[in-house]
Parts: structure tokens; sequence; C-alpha cells
């Protein structure tokens, strides 16, 4: 008869409580600080250029080969970044290029909603991956 | 895709990657993919959707192809991972899963080593047009 | 007096010198051994193929070694020489054997029959490793493919049997061979670090230190204190998330819902904290080679103690409520009962040893990191059953949150790594093997290097020898009962892949 009624007061408890499920598409779960997602060209806030230079380091690095870079000289004869491709099919979010880079000029973003339909949208070029650095948690 | 498939998918999934536990992971109570009418079964009569996933060799893509031919007619492909989206991780026969995709049409890529529980859901919501 | 009684219950670690051994057996059987030191933690002894049964002999009948437990075969190939490497362990004595044999390519082809002959007059596991296709197709009558069932995630299953009872099971690993021979050559070693972690997909961080650790070992290496600390948090909330998996996987072949979704729930949290230190759930990429990538803020700290009270709480109630549902203590008791005999013949390790009466920890038992400066037990049971194997893994959760707690109130500043330059490193010739307690067991890697490249590397997880066993363990039982005895054998398809 005690258990029962200890029972009973538990779930009128419970009764009140918010309840544990994420009601998904809406609500978003919060992901933590550090947590790595596609890769982001990071821009210099004063000019609102691309930082990286184009020295290709993240190249020979990444295990997979999933980095493309190209540069060209620019017009007072500095190198610039020509061109920058990920492959997201082929990428494994090591996080690998992030530590290596000696620029500092690319970050890991928190995007991690990525489905598509054919093979040739998971190629991600250079303006693509810089959209996302405009804001910063409002792009899930 | 027909409106009787969309309330009630019916998933198999096959292979024996790390992915497999994140998917698995959704039937949790905090993600709870049961709200959209999705379930996982475990014969390929009932399944409408067919995961691939993890790592394959020549006799698991036999066995891959022999599940696809006895599902039943509206059948789809989504694949999970980038061992099946690009090659084995560990460098064995990179040429079968080029075989693979070849025979079959694969509907939906979803990148990731292994992709969070939530890009599973969100692409099973694209899939079935609710997003 | 207090001190004597637990003695009596826990016997004290015994401490030996590999060195010692050495000697001895060289001393015994002088021309017959080419040549043996100490590689690691273990002792590496190369013989040649004539000489192999009198060294086994030796091993296996001298009191004062008694190695009866075998572990694991692995081959390899340097430069157009093919080898052969085999682990023994005494768990009595608390020491382990490599013997290495080289071999010609001819025998290699062969599956090394003279060899595996030998090794069969002594140890009965090695049956395994035959080409049995024959054998299989002539005594077995029912075939369960893989995935057909919960518990068989990675191997098919061949069984015959009488009315309802199973006679003979025989486990087939063809379809799990999926890594190339020699995928680690021409990698860098942070490349390596990066794929490793998938070798064990339930606890992702056990092989990245295990790798780490073996190459301080070659480099002489000290990790600074702070590292150190850092590692055996990440182990022990490594453990506890897989542990809690494990949980939530016989409570669903029960069809025990309610326990299902809460452990499932419970894993969530952990799997969060291990986010906010690693920045992924499963795949970690964290340790480096003299320490960790990253250090821990006071945040992180702070995060970790406020939820350590509420995970001891809702795991003690999951606990009750299984415990406390005498149908769900029907349903596993007296199920799959592995003897103390057995287990020290097949050599399983970890939880499913300790479930059936073995203390053998290596936590304990060897300088592991540096846990001797905290103070928990190493539970054990008496049966082996399926119930003891549950509770067991309950007991672990409430001793790893216990050092948890002692870690976050101690933990030590200053530096979290001691940076090294790896690009112009060279090593002598030299081989290492290194061994941790992972939450299935005894993982162990051997690493042989010469000048900056890696000539072999062998990665050996104990899941293998509990797949083994559970040949012997199937039979005389029910056919609804092979999904709940091989999932509570807790076996993990990353650790299969690999051998």
């Amino acid at each position: 008869m005690l258990r029962l009624l200890k029972n009973f007061f538990i779930i009128l408890g419970n009764l009140f409580k918010k309840p544990r499920t994420v009601i998904y598409p809406r609500e978003k779960i919060i992901i933590p600080d550090s947590s790595r997602g596609v890769l982001r060209l990071k821009l210099d806030l004063d000019s609102l250029e691309v930082i990286c230079n184009g020295c290709g380091l993240c190249n020979i690095i990444c295990p997979q080969d999933c980095i493309e870079v190209k540069k060209r000289i620019g017009d007072n004869g500095r190198e610039v970044l020509d061109e920058f491709c990920l492959d997201l099919s082929k990428c494994i979010f090591c996080g690998n290029c992030v530590e290596f880079c000696e620029m500092n000029a690319i970050d890991m973003s928190y995007k991690y909603q990525l489905a598509e339909y054919s093979e040739k949208n998971l190629r991600l070029e250079k303006f693509e991956l810089i959209k996302p650095s405009g804001t910063i948690r409002d792009f899930w | 895709m027909p409106s009787l498939a969309r309330s009630n998918l019916n998933i198999l999934v096959a292979g024996l990657g790390c992915c497999k536990q994140e998917i698995f992971a959704t039937q949790g109570a905090l993600y709870d993919i049961q709200r959209f009418g999705v379930n996982f079964v475990s014969t390929a009569e009932d399944a409408d959707i067919l995961v691939i996933q993890g790592f394959y060799n020549k006799k698991g893509i036999t066995r891959v192809l022999n599940i696809y031919d006895r599902m039943s007619s509206p059948k789809w492909i989504i694949a999970v991972g980038s061992c099946v989206l690009n090659e084995n991780l560990f460098k064995l026969e990179s040429k079968l899963l080029s075989q693979l995709r070849n025979k079959v049409a694969i509907n939906m890529y979803i990148p990731g080593c292994p992709p969070r529980p939530e890009a599973f859901i969100y692409a099973i919501l694209r899939f079935s047009g609710r997003d | 007096m207090i001190n004597n009684i637990y003695n009596k219950i826990y016997s004290p670690p015994k401490f030996v010198l590999v060195e010692e051994i050495g000697k001895n057996l060289e001393f015994i059987l002088k021309d017959k051994i080419k040549n043996i030191f100490k590689a690691g933690q273990d002792l590496l002894i190369e013989v040649s193929k004539e000489n192999l049964y009198q060294l086994l002999k030796e091993l296996k009948e001298n009191p004062e070694l008694k190695v009866n437990s075998f572990q694991s075969v692995a081959t390899y190939k340097i430069s157009k020489k093919n080898f052969l490497i085999i682990n023994l362990t005494s768990f009595v004595n608390n020491f382990s054997v490599l013997i290495k044999i080289e071999i010609s390519g001819r025998e290699l082809e062969n599956g090394c029959t003279e060899i595996v002959n030998v090794l069969g007059e002594f140890y009965e596991p090695v049956n395994f490793y035959r080409d049995r296709s024959k054998l299989i197709s002539e005594n077995s009558d029912i075939k369960i493919f893989c995935q057909s069932l919960d518990g068989l995630d990675c191997f098919d299953l061949n069984i015959s049997t009488d009315n309802d009872i199973v006679k003979e099971a025989y486990v087939d690993i063809d379809i799990s061979r999926v890594v190339g021979n020699h995928y680690y050559k021409g990698l860098e070693i942070y490349d390596l670090i990066a794929y490793i972690s998938r070798f064990d997909w339930k606890a992702g961080i056990f092989p990245e230190i295990c790798l780490c650790s073996a190459f301080e070992e070659l480099l002489q290496l000290k990790v600074p204190e702070r590292a150190r600390y850092i590692r055996m948090l990440l182990c022990e909330l490594y453990r506890i998330s897989n542990h809690v998996y494990f949980i939530s996987n016989i409570c669903n072949i029960l069809g025990y819902d309610v326990a299902y979704s809460l452990s499932l729930l419970e894993r969530e949290r952990v799997l969060k904290l291990i986010e906010t230190v690693t920045g992924s759930r499963i795949v970690p990429n964290f340790i480096r080679i003299g320490g960790v990538k990253k250090d821990i803020s006071e945040e992180i700290i702070f995060s970790i103690r406020k939820s350590l009270p509420i995970l001891y709480k809702n795991i003690r109630r999951i606990e009750k409520i299984i415990i406390d549902d005498f149908l769900v203590i029907e349903r596993l008791k007296n199920i799959g009962i592995i003897g103390k005999e057995i287990a020290l013949d097949y050599g399983i390790s970890g939880p499913n040893l300790r479930a059936s009466g073995i203390r053998y920890d290596l936590r304990k038992d060897k300088d592991f990191i540096s846990y001797k400066d905290f103070s928990f037990t190493v539970p054990i049971c008496r049966t082996g059953d399926c119930l003891d194997r549950v509770l067991i893994r309950f007991n672990e959760i409430f001793q790893s949150l216990k050092i948890i707690s002692q870690i976050i109130n101690k933990f030590p500043s200053g530096a979290f790594i001691k940076r090294i330059n790896l690009s112009r490193i060279e090593f002598k010739s030299e081989a290492v093997s290194h061994g941790i307690e992972c939450p299935h067991g005894l993982f162990k890697i051997y690493i042989e290097v010469e000048k900056s490249n890696i000539n072999s590397l062998i990665v050996k997880g104990p899941s293998i020898n509990s797949l083994i066993l559970s040949e012997e363990i199937l039979k005389e039982n029910r056919l609804e009962d092979i999904n709940l005895i091989l999932t509570s054998l807790d076996i993990s398809p990353g650790e299969i892949i690999s051998t």
C-alpha cells in the first residue's frame, strides 16, 4: 500500500515537469562551443577580405585529400587566394587543418544539417564557405 | 513520394560501421524519431528505405544487393558516412563501392564521419517533403 | 583487522620483474632461443620453427611461469620477410609473452598449418584460426546471417540443433575482414591518430591513448601531470557511456521500454560532456604525443561537477527499476554461465572475466597512467551468468563516478602538452608493445619502427576472445537465448574488424 502511494506521488510530480524531448525542426538542440562542423574561411574584420593567402598547407596535412587550393599574384605583388574547394563527401571532420594552419585563417563552424539529393551539391566553392561567417548561430 | 508511404516509413539499416549507433540514437527520448511515423524494421520485405553505411568487402556488397532485390516495389536508398560516399577508410578494394553506385540509384547523401543524429532526422524530413 | 579481512577477499596484486623471468628462461633453454629481450611491458622471444614445441611445453608446464591463456595470432611483412606473432598471457602471475617466428611465403598462403598444429596441442581456442569451411558445412543445419538478430552485429552463426536445444555452434567472421593489409604504410603519425579511433567505436578514446603512450615509451617521454589527469577524466567518461549503452541494449532485447529510453537519456548527457571537452561525440581525435590537444577551462570542470550528482541519482534509479522486477531477474539468471577454468583458458578479460570471479584489472595491477593516486575498488562477482555481467557493469559505473569526483577535486595546474618536433624524429630499430584497460578488456598495440617509418602495427582488441568463447557457452542453451547471451558479452564490431 505504501509503495503504491509512493509511485502515485512520483507520477504526480512528473506531470508538471517539462518533457525531455526536443521538438526538433522548431526547437534546436544547443551544441557546445568546441564542436566540429563544416569548415569556414575567416574574414578580416577591417577590410572584409579573406585572411587565407593560399599557401596550401591544409592540402598537404589532410588525411583524405579533400581540400583543393589555388593561388595567384594580386595587384600589389602579394599572393592572394584564387580558388578554395571543399569536397564534403571525403571529409571526416578531424580538425587537423585548423590545428596546423599558420595564418589562423580557417575555423570549424556549427553547421551540421547536411543532406543532399545529388553528389554534385556536396562540392562547396569559395563563396559558399565564406557565407556562414556573417552570423554565428542563426544559420542552423 | 506517395502519401501512404510518407506517413509510415519503415527503415532497414545495413552495414557494420560507427554510423550505426548514431542512427539508432534517434530512437531515444531526446530525439524521438517515432513522432514522424518512422519505424526501424529487420526484415527486407517490410522495408521502404534501405540505409547503407560502414565498411564493405566483396561478400558484403552481394548481401546488400540481395537485400535490395527482396524489397517490395516503391523503394529508396540513403547513403550515410564518408566510407560509402568516397571509399573504404582502410583502403581495401575501393572500386567495389563505385560498382554498387552504378547498379542501384542512391536517392540521398548524408556526409559526415559519423554524422550527428539531427542530420539523419533532417534527411528523413527533407526526403518526405516536410522540412 | 580490517586489512586482514580485505586481503582475504581481494588478494593484493603481484608485481613481477619481466627481466628476471627472461634470464631464467635463457638459462633453461640455452641454445634453442635466438634472442630474448623486454619490449615495452612484455617479454619478446625470437625462436625458430623447430624449437617452438619445447618452448611452449616449458612455458605451460613450469609452475613458476604458468602461461595458460591464449590471446591472439597475427602475421605481418617487412621487406619480403614474413613474420608471425603469438601472444600468450598468465593472469595468475601477471605478465605476458610475445613469440616471434620467421616463416616463408609459401607457408603464409597455406595458413601456417604446422605452427597451428603445434599450438593446438597446448591451447584449445587456436582451432578458430584453422580453415573450417568443410567442418561447418557438414555439421551445421541452420545458418543465421549477421544483423538478422540484435546481438549478431558483425558475424554469421552456424548452429546444429536437437528440437530447440543448441548442440554445436560455429562463428564465421568472413564478412568483417575489411581492413587492407598494409594500410599504415605511407601515413604520417597525425593521420594515424585521426583514423585509429574507428577500431573501437563504442569508446573511441582508448585506441588513441594506447597508440600515443606506445610512442611515448619509444621516445622515453614523460607526460605532464595535468595532461595525465585530463586523459584519465576522458577514460572514465567514455567508460560510463559504453556501459550505459550496454544496459540499454540489454533492455531493448528484454522488451523493457521504460529502462531503455531512460538509459539512452543518460548516455546523451554523458556524450554532451565529452563533446564539450573534445569537440566530437564518438571520434575524439584529442590525444597527441606528449599530452593532449587542448586545455580544459574552469567552466567545463564546473559543468561536469554539476552533472555528477544528477548522473548518480538517475543511474541508481535505473538499477532499482531493473533489480526490483523479478521477471527480469528470472530471465537473466543461470543463462550462459562461464566457469573460472574456461575463462582463463580462452583468455577473455575485462568485466566478463571479473564476473566469473577473477580479480584482474590493469588499473590496479600495472602502472597505467596514474590511477594509484585515487582510492577505488574493483568489483567482482561469483557465478558468471548474464545477471552478474549486468550487475558488475552497474558497479563499475559507480566506481568511475567516484574516480571522476576525485580527479576534479585535485586538478593540478601546469602545462597540458610537451611539444616535440615530430617531423625530424629518427628511431633506432626497436619493438614495443603496450596494453591498456578498455571497457571491454585488455586492448593491445604492437609496433616495430625503423628510422622514421613504421614497419608493422598490430592492433588487438579483447572482443575476439569473447567471440571465440561464445562457441562454447552457446551449447546446451535454448534457441531464443542466443540473442541475450551474445549481447551480454558486449562484443564491439570495431575490434573484430582489426583482427
